[in-house]
């Protein structure tokens, strides 16, 4: 074998190790058939370490078969492992960050194992000699070996300019007294996008996958078709941000109407109908038109009535009983689902699939111009591996990868890839697995029953108080990392819950023995132990708390010393704008006593918003809008945090006679970091899922979504600053379809940067 | 319950657990601890107990009565390409490769290299509304479990839909050749007259696969529904032989 050939056989300390020597100069041969392989080369602690793999390696073959191949870069793709990886000896089998069987170093014999891939540039982390290896915990009968160079230096980076941001400039000339008044340039009308004619536009909806690691990942080599589409022919929206709460079935109506809830009315995915007195899952299957004939009683539009006669998508999060294309409809899905499962129950389980089939038929219909594809399966497995998306979900997002493979050629093929814009969205990031594993709180036992004596139901079963009398009844939404608290209107025993409560009366909520609490500080704050700690409210479930305090104005409620109210008022335009105004002991018709440190979002303490607005005080005491406040905020742990509160708890949709009111939670709770609202035992199901990464959350992390766009005139390459959010995405879809973005009068604007010559 | 009602409801729970157990189904007792309350000053704990649960439901469980439904009912959509493929791909090494699937893709792929003429979009068009890739192993059984009185499988309703769609495009295709021989411009009979008629057509159609999918949605949901009343009937025949223990 040649390439056994540039290997010297050097019987060291350990049988199984041999020595590498160079095949060629400066080029090492790893066997991947033994775990570590000595290079012999010694370095001293820090010092400049660049292993890189060959161009065009050969394949290593893994058990020697030889559908089985990688290279350094490792694979996602196949697993034939039981137990751990080398590289993560402390992960459960399935939920490692790391590809398998790809290459790998440490310093010295006992040196902690790092990533190498095909390109490892770093210092090294210990003195001693440096050892390759692969990530396989039985490498016996691999065939083959991994090629790379090793050396001691590299170039430095040059220093990066610092990020140019459009707010800097502009709030310097809005909001800064001392700055100079910007000349005003002559008006001329602003230079419009020109999309090719006879577009089409393709939407990959990927569930909740978060831009750090698709991007960690094709940085990687394991996404090799979102690199190309994307990263290399197109420009990634890094600021772009989830509406609030950062949930799916919110985010997707947001995405396809280009509205918030105030205006779509789709305020939580799970709620209680307080008309019809039922508690309603939008994600159960027996609900899956349901939010689909909401909108459109409430005479809302989304994308299948803006595209009448060419949208066509997979099964959708939820979707109206309409034949959107003639023959590419719900029934024709159910019939691709089935064969691509096997068997039916297999679906849930193989959705990424079954949906990528579907749409090589629609990419093959020329009638279909706008489609949108949902590819849920990284929400459901991140949801139940510890490390999510840092561990179990990767294999599911590399699939995805290939599934994006597909449609592409299919559309190459069928000579539609050229006026074809893509769009890859996904609905909101999510929480936990980098450096934590989430845990659950159960807010049923630890409030409802232990301070209301109440009975709940929720979205897995009833759980009633015992001895509490039947009529005694709350509802949550107890999922995820928002919920939706609904309680009967003044007390416990009312039985009314037609109306929310406001904040004046859940502060003197009344109990069974007729004593009154303050709700809202007990779903904030407590659990059945009592207060957490008020010292350290990082270590406690909830974030905050939102209550509606009259039409115009919500509380945010940390502790009764952290509160912000968030007040609205149109302006002169018809625009929605708002204050933020940090207060502690709200009480209703008392003067406000305001603070100036430790606000519920963490702007008056935040660097990132202090350089945005430059002067505080001046921008805190006046009305910005909802695009004014995300370009200040965009880079603090809660971008656009403002206006999307205050408008969830309006309702100002197209409202005709007939059209139903949303049914609106009296207090919704935020979940902290490394918390989700969900009960410990559960009471509806045999079957117990593992608690992953989670969303719902209005923290970064939670709420960054990713949106990839490439296309004929889309710029390349790049990377765009300026924040955006969900509404966005449907302007956008209108301009690349030639329509006119504005006609609509969405609440979201068409994003402009990623047009070549528009910036 | 009284000694008797339970002497009564024996013979009938043994027959129930056998019955249910020899399909797969399978019971768990929950009991979920109980809830200490510690007042906000400290003091004073208060101690809440819950009765224990009984559950049936197994959302992972293939003998669970809803994926039995789902699975039965999914049966009648497997396609004879379907089973065919997974004939050979059980003979072959390997990762699954849908030989006669993809065969199909390609042939179509390479139909659709043809120049988009008016034959070729008439052929295409016929076969698509045929759907003869997609013809199901079982589609007589669909007709029971769909629609036990009704003698139409609506897998043939939805193939009757797009033939009358081909009908309506193929008619176009020869109205718009036959104008080139008529002096008028546009197609041989004037859009005033064939849109309204299009219009009605379209209307039909639509409706008629919305109204499929509505029935198809509202069958399925409706045996979830019994199957939940099912389980909380086998969860109550469950707890009585638990509390007699
Ligand atoms: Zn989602």
């Amino acid at each position: 074998m040649g390439v056994v050939a540039g290997v010297l056989g050097f019987a060291g300390g350990c049988a199984t190790v041999e020595r590498v020597e160079p095949v060629v100069p400066g080029t090492f041969a790893v066997p991947a058939n033994q775990a570590w392989t000595s290079t012999g080369i010694a370095l001293e602690l820090k010092q400049k370490l660049l292993i890189e793999e060959v161009e065009h390696p050969r394949q290593v073959l893994i058990k020697g078969i030889k559908w089985q191949t990688v290279t350094a870069r490792g694979t996602y793709l196949f697993d034939v492992e039981t137990g751990p990886y080398p590289l993560e000896p402390d992960r459960v089998h399935g939920d490692t960050r790391y590809p398998g069987y790809c290459l790998i170093g440490r310093i010295g014999e006992d040196g902690v194992p790092f990533f190498v891939g095909t390109h490892f540039q770093g210092l090294a982390p210990q003195a001693g000699t440096l050892w390759l290896g692969i990530n396989d915990p039985t490498p016996q009968l691999n065939r083959g070996d991994f090629r790379c160079r090793i050396s001691t230096d590299y170039p430095d980076a040059p220093e990066p300019a610092p990020a140019f941001t459009e707010a800097e400039t502009r709030t310097e000339a809005l909001d800064n007294p001392e700055a100079p008044k910007p000349v005003p340039k002559p008006a001329k009308p602003l230079e419009q996008p020109k999309p090719v004619p006879d577009a089409n536009v393709v939407i990959i909806y990927v569930d909740g996958l978060r831009p750090d690691v698709v991007v960690e990942m094709a940085q990687w080599g394991q996404m090799p078709n979102f690199r190309e589409l994307f990263l290399d022919n197109g420009s990634w929206v890094r600021n772009s941000f989830s509406v609030l709460p950062s949930l799916t079935l919110t985010n997707f109506s947001s995405m396809i109407t280009g509205d918030y809830s105030n205006r779509n009315g789709v305020k939580m995915q799970a709620y209680y109908d307080r008309k019809a007195n039922v508690y309603v899952d939008g994600l159960s299957v027996r609900y899956f038109t349901r939010f689909a004939d909401e909108l459109k009683a409430r005479g809302v539009k989304a994308i299948y009535d803006y595209f009448p006669d060419t949208f066509s998508s997979t099964a959708m999060p939820y979707e109206p009983l309409r034949a959107n294309v003639l023959q590419l409809n719900l029934a024709e899905w159910l019939h691709r689902a089935v064969n691509a499962a096997n068997y039916a129950s297999n679906i849930r389980n193989k959705m990424d699939e079954v949906q990528t089939r579907y749409a090589l038929d629609l990419a093959s219909s020329p009638k279909v111009k706008v489609m949108l594809v949902w590819l849920p399966g990284n929400d459901v497995v991140s949801e139940q591996t510890p490390h999510g998306q840092f561990g179990g979900a990767r294999p599911t997002i590399a699939r995805m990868d290939g599934d994006l493979g597909q449609i592409v050629e299919r559309l190459k093929i069928r000579h539609r890839f050229e006026n074809t814009y893509f769009i890859l969205v996904s609905d909101h990031g999510h929480a936990g697995g980098h450096d934590i594993v989430n845990q659950r709180f159960d807010v049923k036992r630890e409030v409802f029953h232990a301070y209301l004596q109440m009975n709940v139901v929720g979205a897995w079963y009833r759980f009633n108080y015992p001895g509490a009398p039947k009529s005694r009844l709350g509802a949550v939404a107890d999922y995820d990392g928002a919920v939706g608290i609904f309680i009967p209107l003044g007390s416990v025993d009312s039985g009314d819950l037609s109306t929310p409560n406001t904040y004046e009366q859940l502060a003197h909520y009344g109990l069974a023995d007729g004593s009154q609490v303050n709700a809202v500080e007990l779903f904030a704050e407590y659990s059945a132990m009592g207060r957490w700690p008020l010292k350290d409210t990082s270590k406690r479930p909830v974030d905050f708390a939102v209550a509606k305090v009259d039409a115009d104005t919500v509380l945010l409620y940390k502790t009764m010393d952290r509160q912000a109210l968030i007040r609205a008022r149109l302006n002169a335009d018809g625009i929605f704008e708002f204050k933020y105004e940090p207060v502690r002991h709200y009480e209703t018709g008392q003067p406000v006593e305001p603070i100036t440190t430790g606000d519920p979002l963490g702007y008056l303490d935040s660097e990132a918003f202090r350089k945005e607005v430059r002067n505080v005080p001046r921008w805190m005491a006046g009305y910005h809008t909802g695009t004014e406040w995300l370009q200040a905020t965009y880079r603090t742990e809660y971008p656009g945090c403002v206006n999307s509160l205050n408008l969830y708890f309006r309702w100002d949709g197209p409202v005709t006679k007939d059209s139903p009111v949303p049914s609106q939670p009296g207090i919704l709770l935020f979940a902290s970091k490394g918390w989700v609202f969900e009960p410990k035992i559960n009471l509806a199901n045999v079957h117990e899922d593992t608690l992953g990464s989670r969303h719902g959350m209005a923290f970064r992390e939670a709420t960054n979504n990713c949106l990839f766009v490439s296309g004929p005139g889309i710029r390349k390459g790049v990377i765009i600053e300026s924040p955006h959010r969900m509404v966005d995405i449907m302007p956008t879809v209108l301009q690349m379809m030639g329509r006119d973005p504005n006609s609509a009068e969405m609440d979201g604007r068409p994003i402009r940067e990623i047009w070549e010559g528009l910036q | 319950m009284n000694v008797r009602i339970l002497t009564n409801c024996s013979c009938t729970v043994a027959a129930a657990l056998l019955l249910l157990g020899s399909a797969g189904c399978a019971f768990k007792v929950v009991r979920p601890p109980p809830l200490v309350v510690g007042s906000a000053e400290g003091g004073n704990v208060r101690v809440v107990k819950y009765p224990a649960y009984i559950l049936v439901h197994d959302s992972q469980s293939n003998w669970d009565l809803h994926q039995i439904k789902d699975n039965a009912v999914g049966l009648t959509e497997g396609e004879v390409v379907h089973w065919l493929d997974m004939g050979i791909d059980g003979v072959t090494p390997g990762p699954p490769g849908h030989p006669i699937e993809n065969g199909i893709e390609w042939i179509k792929n390479n139909y659709a290299q043809l120049p988009d003429c008016a034959p070729v979009r008439v052929v295409g068009g016929l076969f698509y509304a045929l759907g003869l890739e997609k013809i199901t192993l079982l589609s007589g059984a669909t007709k029971i479990i769909w629609a036990p009185t009704d003698p139409i499988s609506y897998l043939a309703v939805l193939r009757v839909i797009y033939l009358t769609d081909w009908v309506q495009e193929t008619l176009g295709e020869v109205n718009t050749g036959a104008g080139h021989l008529v002096p008028w411009p546009g197609p041989f009979v004037p859009l005033a007259v064939t849109a309204p008629v299009n219009r009605g057509v379209d209307w039909a159609q639509y409706g008629s696969v919305e109204l499929y999918i509505y029935v198809v949605h509202k069958i399925s949901v409706g045996l979830d529904d019994a199957l939940d009343g099912c389980e909380s009937a086998y969860g109550g025949v469950v707890w009585c032989f638990v509390r007699t223990r």
